[in-house]
């Protein structure tokens, strides 16, 4: 059968596109790639340290032993580029930053200042934005990377995970990601906070990390920790403990503005009752349930007092006042702002449990 | 053609310009004011376009003047639309795919929907209805929860000349693409045509709030398609995640389209197989020019709309002299 001139055409130009959209340029088969899940950077001796997690996607060996999940490669440069293509050298494949989770960074880089590597990390369109900042405490991100875990999962998964579940005051959300604290630190209106871990038997999270500016300033305390979090909503089961028991915080409404140089800080709380220590406190009792409200109130007006006490004494804007002031007033002086604090709690317990008093 | 379908046309164009170059451009000019940028834009936009739809565009073309004219602005609506494509699909899903092979591909695309002449043209934008609308209320309902309205805060500061720039850019994309429809329709409803380019505009708003408002001014202006990263950001229930290339597909409809409207304005001006090569050649210079060897498209966001704003002003001055004759 003979085709005609136009059928012809109409092949010819199928073809052409099948041949033009089939993406064969940018194929790569899954074993030929290096997947990244977390990048560990170091800098010392004015060179900066960098190791890569790679994630091991090799089948398991025929004896079924199940293998790391992960595996590092490292090395060191002059510049981050530097240190990035010393490090791809040493992979024998084609790497691939499409499921890079985190960035840890230690303290000696955390010290030295951030800024420098930010332009890097998100210029480069083969890396994804969505990834997390993460200081590495007390130990090299290297090691860390390297950690071999009971899981057996990446430790880059680990760290992530552990950040995720509720009950860390360190909780992160997308807007807790890298790109985001660069725009922070970029915009000079509010101080950035980032979670730290460590690696004592495990991986584990320890203290915020406060920044001045791109530079690591203090950490914040766990009780610091703890307000910090519930005051930017970053903790859902978030516990407050006292001589008179602990409640945990069921429901929350915070709303911090300023208005008239004065910084308002309100804090709506329903909390139920975990425990209660005192033998001569009865819930049947209405004025002995507002005793320990007002305790609980006391208790957190005490601490947000302290961490705004501490943020000031470590000249870091935390809580993001400049930011405020800017948004009512753009014109306003943000260097040498002065601001007075008022602090407003209600705290409600609404549920007292099986127990009206304390039985034993 | 059923009413609703010019709706849909009118729809689709008045916002195929705005990725890569309008979204990014205004942001960059406006600020955390954009979208009264665009309010403003599509308003003056509207008022000119009240002007365009009491004369008979389409009898533009059988003037010389009118021929150049429409000649002119389909050229650089190819261009940039070209362009655009070429970078779209480079930066996020083809990056060590040559351009010519994606420029040539989005040729044959283009041409080969020309080719189904203007009926086919429309009847394909009415079926890609079915598949853009969907993903595009997907991705704005997807930013909601990290959109911070706070984000707009100080409100209405540093309007400049900027802002006004951002106000004609709006207008330049939005009123561009629908005048060069215009020449090529002969029956218009002023109302469909109307709710159409409004219905864009809503469109147009929604993208510039959610991107503005999950981004931030700063990582809004500091990102090349801010528009797609914010798409990137968007994680339902912790399961949809990573979905910015579905999204993004819109865009590339959007300027599917554009791209078939510029050809079957050149076949309208030419002979067909003229209007096949001046799209090739015109592929081939954008490609060539602006991808390759020029390497940078900034001058193209900056000059292309002061460029099409001239062109829509001599175009409303020589359809005034056409209906006087």
């Amino acid at each position: 059968m003979l085709i005609r001139g136009d059928e012809m055409k109409k092949i010819i130009l199928l073809l052409i596109i099948l041949l033009c959209t089939g993406g064969c340029y940018d194929y790569h088969e899954i074993n030929d790639l290096g997947i990244v899940v977390g990048i560990g950077l170091d800098y010392q001796d004015d060179k900066y340290l960098m190791t890569y997690e790679l994630l091991n996607i090799q089948k398991e060996n025929n004896n079924s032993e199940i293998e790391n999940k992960s595996y590092i490669i490292s090395a060191e440069g002059n510049t981050i580029s530097d240190a990035k293509v010393n490090t791809e050298k040493k992979i024998d494949k084609t790497v691939s930053f499409s499921h890079l989770e985190i960035l840890l960074i230690s303290e000696n880089l955390a010290n030295s200042g951030i800024s420098d590597m930010a332009d890097y990390f998100l210029r480069n369109n083969s890396i994804t934005n969505n990834f997390y900042m993460i200081l590495s405490k007390e130990v090299l991100p290297e090691d860390i990377l390297n950690f071999k875990s009971k899981t057996r999962q990446t430790n880059s998964a680990i760290i992530i995970n552990l950040l995720k579940a509720d009950n860390t005051s360190e909780n992160i959300y997308t807007k807790d990601q890298f790109d985001y604290q660069m725009a922070k630190i970029k915009d000079n209106l509010e101080d950035i906070v980032i979670p730290s871990v460590t690696l004592k038997q495990e991986i584990e999270i320890t203290e915020l990390a406060a920044f001045k500016g791109d530079k690591l300033k203090y950490y914040l305390n766990n009780d610091d920790g703890d307000t910090y979090g519930l005051l930017l909503n970053k903790i859902k089961n978030n516990n407050l403990i006292n001589d008179v028991g602990t409640i945990e915080v069921n429901h929350k409404q915070i709303k911090i503005d300023i208005n008239n140089q004065t910084l308002n800080i309100n804090v709506k709380i329903i909390a139920k009752i975990e425990k209660l220590n005192k033998k001569d406190l009865s819930l049947k009792n209405e004025d002995d349930l507002i005793k320990v409200e007002n305790s609980y109130m006391n208790l957190l007006n005490d601490r947000i007092n302290t961490l705004i006490s501490n943020a000031k004494n470590e000249d870091c804007d935390i809580l993001g006042v400049r930011k405020l002031i800017y948004k009512k007033n753009p014109k306003a002086n943000l260097v040498n702002y002065n601001v007075d604090y008022n602090i407003d709690i209600d705290i409600k317990i609404n549920r007292g449990g099986s127990l009206f008093g304390v039985l034993t | 053609m059923k009413k609703n379908g010019q709706i849909v046309l009118y729809y689709f164009l008045s916002k195929a310009m705005f990725f890569g170059f309008g979204i990014s451009f205004i942001i960059g000019k406006a600020k955390q004011n954009s979208w009264l940028a665009i309010i403003l834009g599509y308003l003056l936009g509207i008022i000119l376009l009240h002007f365009f739809i009491k004369k008979k565009m389409n009898l533009l073309t059988k003037s010389i003047l009118g021929k150049i004219l429409v000649l002119m602005l389909s050229l650089t609506i190819l261009s940039n639309t070209i362009v655009d494509y070429s970078v779209q699909i480079i930066n996020f899903f083809l990056p060590e795919t040559p351009t010519t092979i994606i420029a040539l591909s989005f040729f044959c695309i283009i041409i080969y929907g020309a080719n189904h002449g203007f009926s086919g043209f429309k009847r394909l934008s009415e079926l890609l209805i079915f598949v853009g609308l969907p993903i595009t209320i997907l991705g704005w309902t997807g930013n909601l929860p990290n959109t911070e309205l706070t984000n707009f805060l100080p409100f209405l500061d540093g309007i400049d000349n900027d802002f006004i720039i951002a106000i004609l850019t709006t207008t330049a994309y939005s009123l561009g693409p629908i005048i060069l429809l215009l020449c090529n329709e002969t029956m218009v409803d002023k109302k469909y045509v109307y709710i159409g380019y409004i219905l864009g505009c809503i469109n147009s708003l929604i993208v510039i709030i959610s991107t503005i408002g999950t981004l931030g001014i700063t990582l809004a202006t500091i990102y090349r398609y801010p528009e797609y990263i914010a798409f990137k950001k968007i994680s339902a229930f912790n399961i949809f995640e990573r979905m910015e290339n579905i999204f993004t597909m819109v865009w590339l409809m959007d300027l599917i389209l554009l791209g078939i409207l510029c050809v079957i304005s050149l076949y309208n001006i030419f002979k067909k197989n003229w209007g096949i090569f001046l799209t090739f050649i015109t592929t081939c210079l954008a490609m060539f020019f602006l991808i390759d060897i020029y390497q940078n498209t900034i001058f193209m966001y900056q000059y292309s709309v002061y460029y099409i704003l001239g062109l829509i002003v001599l175009m409303l001055i020589a359809t005034k002299k056409e209906s006087k004759t």
